[in-house]
């Protein structure tokens, strides 16, 4: 089936919540090449998105700054899948959201998004503590773990490149003016960024 | 006069050619500037200067479209989408060179050239580089030494604006600097572990144009840096040098330049009754309409791998080999700083301690081998540059949620790091030619360049990579990872050498004047003009020359003596 058309279709027929966590499963099975017109995936395939926007916000959640998908994370990890990365990398993205999606945690026996969004943040702590050595590994495999650890780092650049991931959480100095070589530092020294690419 | 007729002919806006403007129109003669780029107009064309990360569609990422475009260009270490106007596209300006030496060309066609893309480095040579040739005789005696060239680095300090201690050290002299960018704490501390260490080195603030200070004597108009560090976008401040900042628009004001861009000098005239240049063969870059210019003086700064296929196209009766070339030393010596060796470490300490601005400099500790006499199986020495900061953005750490969002924006703890340039000997084989098998789309032949760093470098670089361990080791580093890349040709932007000065016509191109031994009103002003590399960036003493060559040639003028 043809994904853009599926997902308008039932979008239609459901009337909103294209990206709620329920029907993503319906869509693993389609063709992951799509133009983008309306705000839906490109490359990601609607589950993987889904996984994708879920994580992010777990990795990232609101707080007094805006959450990952509040920035748009998902879409410019998105885009960057769609149109920068090459296959290599693309298909690490995509494997490791499916990876994600499909995994059966020991504690349920659903994937992830059909678990509750506490059992979700539980899930991806355990994942996070077995990828940098802070937990046990148990049955997670190594390419998750490697995989997982791509896409947080996808999802922390591509929010600390946002506008709202930069202004409402550092210290951003676009024309410092004069500069302080050696100057005390408070408790906890906010990093400063400028217009640096 | 006829419209196509100037007192002078500068070829190139970079760097030496926005000098020659400034300095001839300054001294009353008109003068045509020909570039072969595009105008870029300080202020005026600087699009994405104040542009943030996220206004970029893909923000740091280049476009795919752009890596097809500039596979060369793109590798340089300021080039993004945020600057790659500032770069050529290398499919429309193709090169080439055997497989198994790789040439990495890096050019800025625009006025102003590579005046908006360099590193500001900005240092005196001294007499180990002007007297390395005639100690270790590989190469030919320079024609000159520090005490010739010294006034014009005064000269050209004042007006451009460097920044830099005053340290007293034989082989990087002091000159007319602006206050330095100052050390950061940590940088401060490992100074003194260093200079404590060893009684030969200094660690020091780099030296840099860029303006700490307003002052008399630059170019009106420009500003204090703001420590923004994004010098490649063109500076609104104006704060760093630049030709399109300073000297253009100096030579504009005399109302003596006429600056014609999209101009490519297809060929130089020689006039065998006179022997005397007395004028060019202009291409038009857009229209590929060609047209004539005739001047009695002809300043060559198209930088220094065209101005050299430049004199080797245009040939003549007098010249089959290149315009000048009896000595047959055109096209040949080509050299580059060879470089990537590197090395860093943790700091202890100074969590307390921190900083605010982006300099847009560092610190160097300036050569410490062979400066009084030979003392290492290899030839020549390198310099080292570096600097410490603290830790930003990790995105490969533990945790997730709020904590993780806390500490993800806290600084991290300090880092040092150290990197070598080299010099490289002058060795015959490592040279350009025409290429008239693959012509551009202006009908010119390509470039086939070929060059390689050989044994001496190669020993150099054991050197260069154990002095940096050991120097990190010295300033109390932890966890000290040192890397040596292979040195690719080019690599460095520091290409010169393939129209030599030199003392005497039968070995060298130029006088000490960077006047054409065989052609009195023919100067050659950039890196094709210099008869060894040391190992600094060339770009200060590039420009002093040029002022030189400018005074002396308008005397010669003046006095009827060309």
């Amino acid at each position: 089936m043809d994904r853009r058309q599926a997902l308008k279709n039932t979008s239609r027929i459901i009337g909103a919540g294209v990206f709620a966590p329920a029907i993503s499963v319906f869509f693993q099975g389609c063709n992951d090449s799509d133009i983008p017109q309306d705000g839906l995936p490109v490359a990601l395939s609607l589950s993987q998105f889904t996984t994708l926007t879920i994580l992010s916000d777990i990795i990232i959640p609101g707080t007094k700054s805006a959450s990952a998908s509040d920035a748009k994370v998902p879409e410019f990890i998105d885009l960057l899948v769609a149109e920068i990365f090459d296959s290599e990398l693309s298909n690490q993205v995509q494997k490791g959201l499916k990876e994600i999606e499909n995994y059966i945690p020991d504690s349920g026996h659903h994937p992830f998004s059909n678990l509750s969004a506490e059992e979700q943040v539980l899930f991806i702590q355990k994942l996070d503590n077995a990828a940098y050595g802070k937990g046990e590994v148990g049955k997670f495999k190594n390419d998750l773990l490697e995989n997982y650890k791509s896409i947080k780092g996808l999802v922390l650049m591509a929010y600390f490149t946002s506008e709202k991931g930069v202004t409402e959480n550092l210290d951003y100095a676009p024309v410092p003016g004069e500069y302080k070589a050696c100057i005390e530092a408070p408790e906890e020294p906010l990093i400063t960024i400028g217009n640096h690419m | 006069m006829a419209i196509n007729t100037f007192d002078a002919i500068v070829i190139g806006s970079g760097m030496t050619g926005g000098w020659a403007a400034k300095e001839l129109t300054e001294k009353g003669l008109k003068t045509l500037v020909l570039e072969r780029g595009r105008e870029v107009k300080h202020l005026e064309d600087y699009p994405t200067t104040n542009m943030a990360p996220w206004e970029f569609k893909y923000r740091k990422y280049d476009d795919p479209k752009t890596r097809k475009e500039y596979p060369i260009q793109s590798k340089k270490y300021n080039f993004s989408e945020a600057s790659k106007h500032f770069f050529v596209k290398d499919i429309d300006h193709p090169y080439s060179n055997p497989e198994d030496k790789p040439y990495l060309w890096f050019r800025g066609y625009q006025t102003g050239g590579k005046s908006l893309l360099w590193g500001r480095g900005s240092y005196r040579w001294s007499d180990v580089d002007f007297g390395a040739n005639k100690r270790d005789g590989v190469g030919v005696d320079w024609p000159i030494r520090y005490k010739d060239i010294a006034p014009w680095y005064d000269y050209v300090e004042k007006f451009i604006g460097v920044s830099g201690s005053k340290e007293g050290i034989y082989d990087f002299p002091d000159g007319q600097f602006l206050q330095p960018l100052e050390m950061n704490c940590t940088e401060k501390e490992i100074k003194k572990r260093i200079e404590s260490h060893y009684p030969d080195r200094k660690m020091i603030p780099n030296r840099v144009a860029h303006l700490t200070k307003v002052e008399p004597g630059q170019f009106k108009g420009r500003s204090q840096c703001q420590n923004r560090n994004l010098c490649h976008r063109g500076c609104p401040f104006g704060a760093y040098f630049s030709s399109n900042s300073s000297t253009l628009p100096a030579a504009h004001d005399t109302g003596n330049m006429t600056l014609r861009p999209h101009s490519i000098v297809e060929s130089i005239f020689y006039d065998k009754d006179t022997n005397k240049v007395s004028g060019v063969r202009v291409i038009d870059a857009v229209t590929k309409e060609e047209m004539e210019f005739k001047a009695k003086v002809i300043f060559l700064c198209a930088s220094t791998l065209p101005s050299t296929a430049l004199l080797m196209r245009s040939t003549s009766d007098r010249f089959p080999d290149g315009l000048g070339n009896s000595s047959g030393v055109l096209g040949h010596y080509l050299m580059d700083h060879h470089k990537n060796v590197s090395g860093s470490g943790h700091f202890e300490g100074f969590e307390d301690k921190t900083y605010r601005g982006f300099r847009p400099s560092g610190v160097t500790i300036p050569r410490f081998r062979n400066i009084h006499k030979q003392e290492t199986s290899y030839l020549r020495g390198f310099g080292i540059w570096g600097g410490a900061s603290r830790g930003g953005l990790n995105f490969n750490q533990a945790g997730i949620g709020k904590e993780l969002k806390e500490k993800i924006v806290q600084q991290g703890p300090w880092r040092f790091g150290l990197s070598a340039y080299g010099e490289c000997l002058p060795y015959h084989d490592n040279k350009v030619e025409l290429d008239y098998n693959n012509m551009d789309q202006w009908g010119l032949p390509t470039l086939r360049i070929t060059a390689e760093f050989k044994e001496n470098e190669f020993e150099m670089r054991k050197d260069m990579k154990a002095q940096i361990q050991e120097l990190l080791e010295v300033a109390g580093l932890k966890d000290i990872r040192v890397s040596d890349a292979t040195p690719i040709h080019g690599d460095a932007v520091h290409e010169m050498g393939t129209a030599r000065m030199g003392r005497d016509p039968k070995t060298s191109m130029l006088n000490g004047y960077n006047q054409s031994h065989d052609i009195p009103n023919l100067f050659v002003t950039d890196g094709s003009a210099m008869p060894s590399c040391g190992h600094k960036s060339p770009s200060l003493t590039y420009m002093a020359l040029t002022a030189r060559a400018c005074d002396y040639a308008v005397r010669k003028l003046k006095s009827g003596e060309i």
